[in-house]
């Protein structure tokens, strides 16, 4: 009933503005009666009006209007020319249409408008001049009905019946079926044109309804539609017509009072920012400014909002056609279409919820036998659900098909080469079903004609995140498969955290963001700690990967600890992001980047501050694509080589500096421990400086003593500790460089005494230590063993 | 057929843009770095509540950086449909041109500087070299 009346609602809307334009052309109509233009555009109206009220079951506007276009046709055949008798009889017509519908918008029925008068009025201008063509309309209906009969002569016999009971008794006995048979189509049609032009579809403009409710979504069965309208009592807006209360608007007048509306936002922002510092009058001045800015915002944001069920009325025609296809049984639901988004976002998520309905039906539901063999019903069901969660959309696809076995999928990311074995064996069911987002992923076993070409998941979230949302999936073997999409409200204007990095301020969306940690400026280098070169955070006891928004940039390293991290979630991977500090909560303005900057692929816009300083808007998936990714890979070539040991070709170092700005790269497969230690724990055997060290006394050796460099006295020493068997050697160094990879093809041979040679590490010529001499030095006695060994090896 | 170029001081040389790509000149603004950019981009300003990118021509035409404290101008283009800032040393004025004046570059001159200047107008006191902004601007190399 509710659709039903949402048709009826536009129905009006639309034929008041219909009416006005065709008073305007009846009178220009009347001093140029030869325009067929004019004509053509007058008779469209009142056929779309007797179409509509046909289907609706307005008896009397159905035979008003049928009378009415009987005399239309004559003049547009030609066979009778406009004189004002005609025009003045039209015009009544007119206004006795004009009075029903304000009688349909009132009560919700015809009422007792009484149309006969004008009908009768009608058909004597019709006889009165062509008594020997056309004695009674009967005659004249054919022309009309004839063109759209045809098609659909079924319908007619099988829908007019339900219809006869509501003819009415004032209703003119002359149309007979052939009519009725002719608004069927002509009905449908004119509701098919008229929801769409009240919706996303007309690319020009949006309608503004005072209670945005959806527009039918589909068109109701004839039977449905012909059940008779109960007056409804008093409608809530008696007052308003449909007319008043709803307007079109052109998108572009919409667009732009969005941009206005921004940038008040920002003069907001501004001027709440000066308050702050200011008096107490211009405080609250800026807070009543806020609040209407608020307001403001919001009212021109709902104008763009329209109900997701603009995408999905044509879902179950394609889930019909699609389950046809398939030869299976699918049973749709929709939930919750009438939650609100913004158009441009409706635009952008229609292909990706279509690709996750073709997949759902085509992979995910199974064929009735399957089902029925499984212990289910033969009938699958897909449902959609929309619902607000969390300033954000929520847009479920959900199947109770066979779900998604993350082993085939683990399997299938390991033959398509995307992840190597010892990962996936590694990773929960929930990680694996991620990698279906993975470009060049498809499981479809065969390729349909409906789906499974290999382009799969991985647009759907190219096209998501784009518009700053997120898609991800649940799945249970055999019970089914949900894909969730999160679709941000609006575009427009978003809530995001302001932070600096290098003295430049950057925004980071809000919906990315977990938390905000300060680093512990106690704790060495701020808590950070390091597996092998990469830096983690423990946060609540979990290791949280860290990128460093300086070190992405190229930026110089911050001095001191002073930094906070930015606990940030993608739909794949969660890491934490080092910037220097935090600055701000606000509501910033999405500006368009220019299209030179998009390659760069770490900007999703551009905002401008408060203080008007523009401010560039990281894109969080793009930033961890382009960090995590390349260390993942980087992980997975490492761990590959180890598989394929290849390790003669690469040795891992570590890089120390020994002052005088040199640097000896020592193997790190020689290094047990690193320590950093008080310089008073060195103590004296004899002339050897030794330490304590895990309770027996190991020698040391100043590495920069040995190669002949200089370095300064410190309070600190950094020690290399060096074990075989049960003998250790620590090794000082002034500083622990880098842990890098070092390729032995490229060694030179040039060295000098305590070296083997040198090499490039880091853009740095690095010289490489002879572990053993320098060992020897402190410990000649280290490899005696060895070379007892060697001896008994010989002697035998 | 003679047509109207802005023109503008970079190095000591005079450039010229047509007039109709020509936006407005104005001074120059805080610039927001971007880092990673393509080189040559210099930045991010607020015109007027448009985000607007910042191309610097000295960059483009292989001139040494602008002196620290001098103070460069900018001249917004219209490219594509998206304005662009280009910043000059000077803002000159508008001057026409004749066809007969024109004259195309010299082979001698660098080939990636050939992309951007497609030629010269002998004007009687100097040389206003013709500047093709869709190239200037394009993705910096």
């Amino acid at each position: 009933m509710e659709d039903l009346d949402e048709i009826v609602h536009e129905f009006l809307v639309e034929s008041h503005e219909n009416l006005d334009q065709l008073d305007s052309d009846l009178v220009a109509l009347e001093s140029a009666p030869g325009s067929r233009e004019l004509l053509g555009s007058v008779f469209r109206t009142i056929h779309t009006i007797k179409g509509t009220s046909g289907f609706l079951a307005f008896g009397k506007l159905e035979s008003l209007t049928h009378v009415g276009e009987n005399l239309l046709v004559e003049l547009r055949d030609g066979k009778r020319s406009m004189d004002q008798p005609t025009t003045d009889v039209l015009l009544r017509m007119v206004d006795g249409v004009r009075e029903l519908l304000r009688e349909i918008e009132r009560s919700g029925g015809e009422g007792s408008v009484d149309v006969a008068p004008t009908v009768r009025l009608l058909e004597a201008v019709l006889a009165g001049e062509h008594v020997s063509e056309a004695p009674t309309t009967d005659g004249s209906a054919q022309p009309v009905a004839q063109p759209v009969v045809e098609p659909v002569a079924e319908t007619a016999s099988e829908a007019a019946p339900a219809e006869e009971e509501q003819m009415e008794s004032e209703r003119a006995a002359a149309p007979e079926r052939a009519v009725k048979a002719a608004t069927k189509p002509a009905a449908k049609r004119a509701t098919k044109r008229a929801a769409p032009s009240a919706s996303a579809e007309m690319p020009g403009t949006t309608v503004l309804t005072e209670d945005p409710a959806p527009p039918a979504p589909e068109v109701p069965h004839p039977h449905e539609a012909s059940e008779p309208i109960t007056p409804s009592g008093e409608s809530e807006h008696a007052a308003r017509t449909a007319t008043d209360t709803s307007i079109r608007v052109d998108v572009d007048l919409l667009d732009a009072l969005m941009r206005q509306v921004s940038e008040l936002v920002l003069a907001r922002n501004a001027i709440a920012r000066l308050a702050n510092e200011g008096d107490i009058d211009l405080a609250r001045a800026s807070q009543r400014l806020s609040l209407i800015a608020s307001e403001l915002q919001e009212g021109v944001m709902k104008t763009r909002m329209q109900p997701i069920e603009h995408v999905w009325s044509k879902v179950p025609r394609m889930v019909r056609d699609l389950a046809a296809a398939c030869h299976k049984q699918v049973r749709l639901e929709m939930i919750g279409g009438d939650t609100e988004l913004d158009r441009s976002l409706l635009e952008a998520i229609k292909d990706p919820l279509t690709h996750l309905i073709r997949n759902a039906v085509d992979h995910g539901i199974e064929a009735a036998a399957d089902r029925t063999a499984a212990g289910k019903p033969a009938q699958g069901v897909l449902s959609l659900r929309a619902y607000h969660a969390g300033g954000q959309v929520i847009v479920e696809v959900n199947d109770d098909g066979k779900g998604i076995d993350p082993d085939v999928v683990a399997a299938k990311a390991v033959e398509k080469g995307l992840r190597t074995v010892a990962q996936v064996d590694q990773m929960a069911p929930a990680d694996l079903l991620q990698l279906l987002f993975l470009p060049g992923f498809s499981t479809a076993a065969t390729v349909t004609n409906v789906s499974g070409r290999g382009v799969g998941m991985d647009v759907v979230r190219t096209k998501i995140e784009a518009i700053g949302g997120a898609v991800d999936v649940d799945s249970t073997p055999g019970r089914g498969t949900t894909w969730r999409l999160r679709i941000p409200l609006t575009l427009a204007i978003m809530p995001a955290v302001t932070v600096e990095c290098d003295r430049q301020t950057y925004a980071i969306p809000q919906v990315s963001l977990l938390e905000l940690v300060a680093l512990d400026v106690e704790a060495e280098q701020g808590g950070v700690e390091y597996i092998r070169s990469a830096p983690v955070y423990r946060l609540r006891g979990d290791l949280l990967p860290l990128v460093d928004l300086r070190e992405v940039f190229g930026r110089p390293g911050r001095e001191g600890s002073h930094a906070t991290i930015a606990v940030l979630q993608t739909d794949t991977v969660r890491f934490g992001l080092l910037v220097d500090r935090v600055l701000n909560t606000e509501e910033i303005v999405v500006k368009p980047l220019s299209g030179r900057l998009k390659a760069i692929g770490l900007y999703a816009g551009a905002t401008l501050m408060g203080d008007g300083q523009v401010a560039l808007i990281l894109d969080i998936q793009g930033l961890a694509r382009r960090s995590l990714a390349s260390e993942s890979v980087e992980q997975a070539r490492r761990s590959s080589e180890d598989e394929h040991a290849v390790r003669a070709e690469v040795e891992q170092v570590l890089v120390a500096g020994i002052g005088d700005g040199r640097r000896v790269a020592i193997p790190l497969s020689a290094v047990t421990r690193l320590e950093r230690l008080p310089v008073d724990v060195l103590e004296h055997v004899g002339s050897r400086e030794v330490m304590q060290y895990r309770g027996s006394i190991t020698p040391v050796v100043r590495l920069d003593r040995v190669l002949g460099s200089m370095s300064d006295q410190r309070d600190e020493i950094v020690v290399v500790v060096y074990t075989r068997g049960d003998r250790a050697v620590a090794i000082v160094v002034d500083e622990i460089v880098d842990i890098v990879d070092d390729t032995v093809t490229q060694h030179s041979e040039l060295g000098d005494m305590g070296l083997v040679g040198s090499t490039v590490l880091k853009d740095r010529v690095t010289e490489l230590l002879d572990v053993r001499a320098a060992v020897a030095a402190a410990d000649p006695m280290f490899f005696d063993d060895e070379a007892a060994d060697a001896f008994a090896l010989v002697e035998v | 057929m003679s047509r109207q170029l802005a023109t503008f001081v970079l190095g000591g040389a005079h450039y010229g843009v047509d007039v109709l790509l020509v936006q407005e000149a104005l001074r120059s603004q805080d610039r927001t770095p971007v880092p990673l950019a393509p080189s040559g981009v210099a930045g991010l300003v607020n015109l007027r509540g448009e985000v607007v990118l910042s191309i610097d021509l000295r960059h483009r035409l292989g001139l040494a950086p602008l002196a620290e404290d001098a103070e460069p101008m900018m001249v917004v283009v219209q490219v594509d449909g998206e304005p662009i800032s280009l910043l000059v040393d000077e803002v000159g004025d508008v001057i026409d041109v004749a066809e007969s004046q024109f004259e195309t570059p010299p082979d001698t001159l660098d080939p990636a500087l050939r992309e951007l200047i497609v030629g010269a107008y002998k004007l009687p006191t100097s040389l206003l070299m013709a500047l093709d902004v869709q190239k200037a601007t394009a993705q910096a190399a």
